[in-house]
């Protein structure tokens, strides 16, 4: 089977630092795969390259088996701030990146919790609710990759929660493939099938979503064990 | 214990009632002191008219062709102002979007930015006559400088991230601008227009001052010329008038353009 999207990136530099080198990774189709390392390891310049912002690396990104070569509708990306267009109302950013259908935004106003404030601006809305429009953003394309970048690391508990559920849910009904980077083992343990360290290179836990706490938590402690000596990676 | 909480928003709106009774009180009191003096005798009526004087001679003026003088001057301020404005914007868009550009460009028109603007108007009389076009062209260069460093700046400093989700919604470099670029830019997009309009009704008297039959420089030379205080003074009260119209115009649109911003100033007003 051709993975939904398939990275390899051998060398990866901020001027003279090494910042990636040697990584693959592969995601089946549907698959929903975080990524966990300590900050600094290049985890964020890794969504950069498989959306395709960054091209100044030695490797290659393929979707379906298809080189990509810059920004591509079939893969969505969700940064860890809302961005949102301060000037434009939650509808229209949502409507951003393609031709405005009234119908389908309202329709993803009111997955993402946010039904009849499409009206609002940026400046109106909580921090959450931002997040929720950006949410909403990323998915309007309907992309078969979905890129997040710590998504909900900065709203409270209960939303990231209600946001999880969110993206679990659009996910599964899109047969979206995820890739998510996060901080959060907890996180990373309840959305994904699998989660893969990157510490230099990429190893791969499989994540136990629905199998139950004792499982969850002796995978946490392993991950936590190899994520120690390399904390200064 | 006792727990006193300060409320905001009435101490805000009682300094909002008292800010145009205090805004007015100053010049209020400096006309009343004048009119006193002027009347008194204290002060040579022909070098200081009493201000009920210089409202008559308005008056007076009214019915002789001041609409005329008001006109022509606002014509050249629109004019200049918004070929300086419109080029100020082309220029310093295209600065602030190539760093080429910007090597080649900027240095020529930080210097030009240098030269003092009366120092212009006698090479544009050598080149254009007394005619319109030097009038035009010297506002013009007044409205054009604050213009360009509002693009320069606006533009430049637009966020990164900003940039970013155009870049990944595949915007063309057009649609970037148009899109993106231009809408962050517009704070100081506004504030360089803003200035540009103060500047252009300054350089438009500089320019009727040298070399005009009409408008409001031309009308305090002529009253500087017939030793008529009283016309000067109203000449210099229908400029301030005008140019504090215009700036609240300005302001107006600023308000309605940029009432997205979530900013200090926007919860002040």
């Amino acid at each position: 089977m051709t993975a939904a999207l398939e990275l390899s990136v051998f060398d990866k530099r901020h001027g003279e630092r090494a910042v990636l080198r040697d990584v693959h990774l592969a995601l089946q189709p549907g698959e929903i795969v975080s990524l966990v390392g300590a900050s600094g390891c290049g985890k964020s310049t890794l969504l950069a390259i498989a959306a395709g912002l960054d091209t100044s690396y030695r490797g290659r990104v393929l979707q379906d088996g298809v080189a990509v070569t810059g920004p591509v509708d079939g893969i969505g990306l969700i940064f860890q701030e809302p961005r949102l267009f301060p000037w434009l109302t939650a509808a229209q950013n949502i409507g951003f990146g393609g031709e405005a259908d009234p119908e389908r935004i309202a329709a993803l106003l009111e997955e993402v919790g946010l039904a009849g404030r499409g009206n609002a601006l940026p400046h109106q809305l909580s921090g959450g609710q931002a997040q929720r429009v950006a949410l909403a953003r990323g998915l309007y394309l309907q992309p078969r990759v979905l890129l997040l970048d710590e998504p909900f690391s900065a709203v409270d508990a209960l939303t990231r929660r209600q946001l999880q559920e969110v993206l679990l849910k659009l996910a599964r009904e899109r047969a979206a493939t995820v890739l998510l980077v996060t901080h959060d083992l907890d996180e990373a343990l309840f959305l994904s099938d699998r989660i893969v360290l990157l510490d230099g290179a990429a190893s791969s836990f499989d994540a136990p979503r629905g199998r139950g706490a004792a499982a969850s938590a002796s995978i946490k402690e392993a991950i936590l064990e190899r994520l120690q000596p390399v904390q200064a990676c | 214990m006792n727990t006193r909480s300060l409320s905001l928003p009435a101490a805000r709106k009682q300094a909002w009632r008292l800010r145009l009774p205090l805004g007015l009180l100053l010049p209020a009191v400096l006309l009343a002191l004048a009119e006193v003096l002027v009347r008194a005798g204290a002060v040579p009526a022909n070098l200081l008219p009493a201000p009920s004087q210089v409202l008559q001679t308005i008056a007076w003026l009214a019915s002789h062709g001041l609409a005329g003088h008001v006109v022509s001057s606002t014509v050249r301020v629109l004019v200049g102002f918004a070929a300086g404005a419109a080029l100020g914007v082309l220029l310093g868009a295209m600065v602030a979007l190539s760093v080429r550009t910007e090597a080649l460009l900027d240095p020529t028109l930080q210097a030009l930015r240098a030269i003092p603007s009366l120092a212009w108007v006698p090479l544009l009389l050598l080149w254009f006559g007394i005619d319109e076009t030097p009038k035009l062209v010297l506002i013009a260069i007044g409205a054009f400088f604050p213009m360009y460093m509002g693009a320069v700046a606006g533009i430049g400093g637009v966020d990164r991230k900003l940039v970013e989700v155009g870049r990944l919604y595949r915007l063309t470099r057009l649609a970037m601008v148009t899109r993106v670029l231009l809408p962050a830019a517009l704070p100081s997009l506004m504030t360089g227009l803003r200035n540009g309009l103060g500047l252009a009704w300054m350089f438009m008297v500089a320019a009727e001052l040298i070399a005009a039959s009409r408008g409001l420089g031309y009308l305090l030379s002529d009253g500087r010329e017939t030793s008529r205080a009283d016309i000067v003074l109203a000449a210099i009260v229908l400029l301030a008038i005008l140019g504090k119209a215009s700036d609240a115009g300005m302001r107006a649109l600023e308000r309605r353009w940029l009432d997205w911003r979530d900013s200090f100033e926007g919860q002040r007003r």
